[in-house]
């Protein structure tokens, strides 16, 4: 298993995390953390998912998009290591 | 691991607001195992490995884009120079291998190839002349190959004869593609001290102390270096702007790092080098010109630009050698005038001028770079301002390129345009005076005392 960062920014509005978890349980994957807040005024949800090494990001990233269109979110996906390259020693 | 948010939105803003990208990754290729008995062998010989060897590197480079969810802006291949290929061959066999290269490129989806090339900083033999005579048709008729040549090192002094044939090459070059605004000649880079591992075009060739196949990445990011100072203190010191620029620096590297470190393995080629360079494109918000006058001048051109860049050049190296394992290529702050939405500005305001341009040359990766120029500029007026770009990296020792593109039919005030990333170029107007008999003596310029380092 790999970890993937998901990162949700949008409006807050109800139903925001059930809309991305079904999408996530469609995948079959599990979210090992999961962290909420508002900054400026906009509401960030940043999910660490344990998902398959073979994830297609980009199909995942669309059907995010897709399954939760009322709500306009934006996504970012992409893998650990990025995150530990950038910024760990 | 555990990450702050800040840390991740930190890197997901690199993308997202500040046009970070890989903007390259380059193939090197060495062709010295495709000699044949005709240059149609050679030729075929050329294709075959090129498309054998390459098969795998846009599909592979897409998928690791995708995992780290970061753009790659190019993916391209570069080769060892064509000259090599032609020894022994007649004169269409420059044409007929770069039509070969041309093609291996269309199949495999790289954007350019380079290493149409040859090093003639100490003479030029047959086959090297019969390449160079080629590059008027050979680069109106393709389309992705790129071409260079090595004129001068610090320790072998400078070919002023050379510069001279490649000038006269470039104006017929300009007037083969003079339907286009010249663009041709955005596809020849003429270098002091060439470097061979830079991935970054025109100026890439697949260098002969190499290896069979290697992969090189380049990064880019002055987006994110302006954001960065943006977000500090107007009145912050220099020393204190070199340390944010290098933290910054340190960070894209490593995502470059990565990406060369996945590529290496995934294409089961060697890893080569990390360009750490600022690579503008003509997107607002992607200028290195942008850069400079958040450090401080009211226009790039104006006094204190050279300082300001020197600085900008010397963190991000700083910053990014830490972050690779092996830096290399043109490291450091490219300046190319079309490409660059601040230098176009500053140009067409008569901010920047040639003559600033080649002061600046001293300090950042390359030299004059995407620089266009009225088309009926004499012979010799050409040859002596790549000499002078020359001249000054032989003597400081450092690489310099000039990338220069005489509009035909174009004069100061008017703009050439290329499209694209190579952008548009206002006409920037050259010296009246000339330097005809300094030309005309023809020659060589003798090792500089700089280079005796025995």
């Amino acid at each position: 298993m790999e970890k993937v960062f998901l990162t949700v920014i949008g409006k807050n509005e109800a139903g925001v995390v059930a809309a991305v978890s079904q999408t996530l349980l469609a995948y079959k994957i599990s979210i090992a953390d999961i962290t909420q807040k508002i900054l400026d005024d906009k509401f960030v949800l940043f999910m660490i998912l344990e998902c398959r090494a073979d994830l297609n990001i980009p199909n995942l990233q669309k059907h995010l998009e897709q399954s939760t269109r009322q709500f306009r979110l934006k996504f970012m996906i992409a893998h650990e290591e990025l995150f530990n390259s950038m910024h760990r020693i | 691991m555990t990450f702050q948010l800040s840390e991740i939105l930190e890197s997901l803003s690199f993308v997202s607001l500040d046009h970070f990208d890989i903007r390259t990754v380059t193939l090197g290729v060495s062709l010295r195992e495709c000699q044949g008995v005709s240059d149609g062998d050679v030729a075929a010989r050329v294709y075959e490995r090129l498309t054998k060897v390459g098969g795998n590197l846009v599909p592979t480079v897409n998928k690791i884009s995708e995992r780290y969810n970061i753009p790659v802006a190019n993916r391209r291949i570069a080769v060892s120079p064509v000259s090599m290929l032609c020894e022994g061959h007649g004169p269409h066999a420059p044409m007929k291998i770069a039509r070969a290269i041309d093609r291996a490129a269309k199949a495999l989806g790289v954007d350019y190839v380079g290493g149409f090339s040859a090093l003639i900083e100490r003479g030029i033999t047959r086959a090297e002349n019969a390449l160079i005579d080629s590059l008027p048709e050979v680069l109106s008729r393709t389309e992705r190959l790129c071409s260079s040549f090595n004129v001068a090192t610090t320790r072998s002094g400078l070919n002023l004869d050379a510069i001279h044939l490649l000038a006269g090459k470039i104006l017929q070059t300009a007037e083969a593609t003079r339907d286009l605004d010249a663009i041709g000649c955005s596809k020849i880079v003429v270098f002091a001290n060439a470097v061979e591992d830079n991935p970054f075009m025109a100026g890439a060739f697949h260098g002969v102390s190499l290896g069979d196949e290697v992969v090189h990445v380049g990064i880019s990011g002055p987006g994110v270096i302006r954001q960065v100072l943006e977000n500090s203190p107007q009145d912050l010191p220099l020393d204190e702007v070199a340390e944010r620029i290098k933290k910054a620096s340190f960070k894209m590297t490593r995502v470059g790092e990565l990406f060369l470190r996945e590529c290496s393995r995934a294409l089961g080629y060697t890893k080569g080098i990390i360009d750490i360079s600022l690579a503008p494109t003509p997107e607002p918000g992607d200028s290195v010109a942008n850069i400079l006058e958040e450090i401080g001048v009211e226009k790039t051109g104006a006094p204190g630009t050279t300082t300001a860049l020197a600085l900008l050049s010397d963190a991000v190296k700083k910053g990014g050698t830490m972050a690779a394992s092996r830096v290399g290529g043109l490291s450091g702050a490219f300046i190319p005038v079309s490409e660059d939405e601040g230098m176009i500005r500053a140009a067409s305001e008569g901010a920047l001028t040639l003559e600033k341009l080649e002061s600046l040359t001293c300090v950042c990766s390359v030299g004059l770079d995407m620089i266009a120029v009225p088309g009926d500029i004499p012979h010799t007026s050409l040859t002596g301002l790549i000499a002078d770009a020359c001249t000054l990296g032989m003597v400081n020792n450092k690489t310099t390129g000039v990338r220069i593109i005489p509009v035909p039919g174009k004069s100061p005030g008017d703009i050439a345009v290329f499209g694209g990333l190579f952008g548009e170029a206002p006409i920037l107007p050259v010296s009246k005076y000339g330097c005809e008999r300094l030309v005309n003596r023809g020659g060589f310029i003798p090792t500089p005392m700089q280079g005796f380092r025995n």
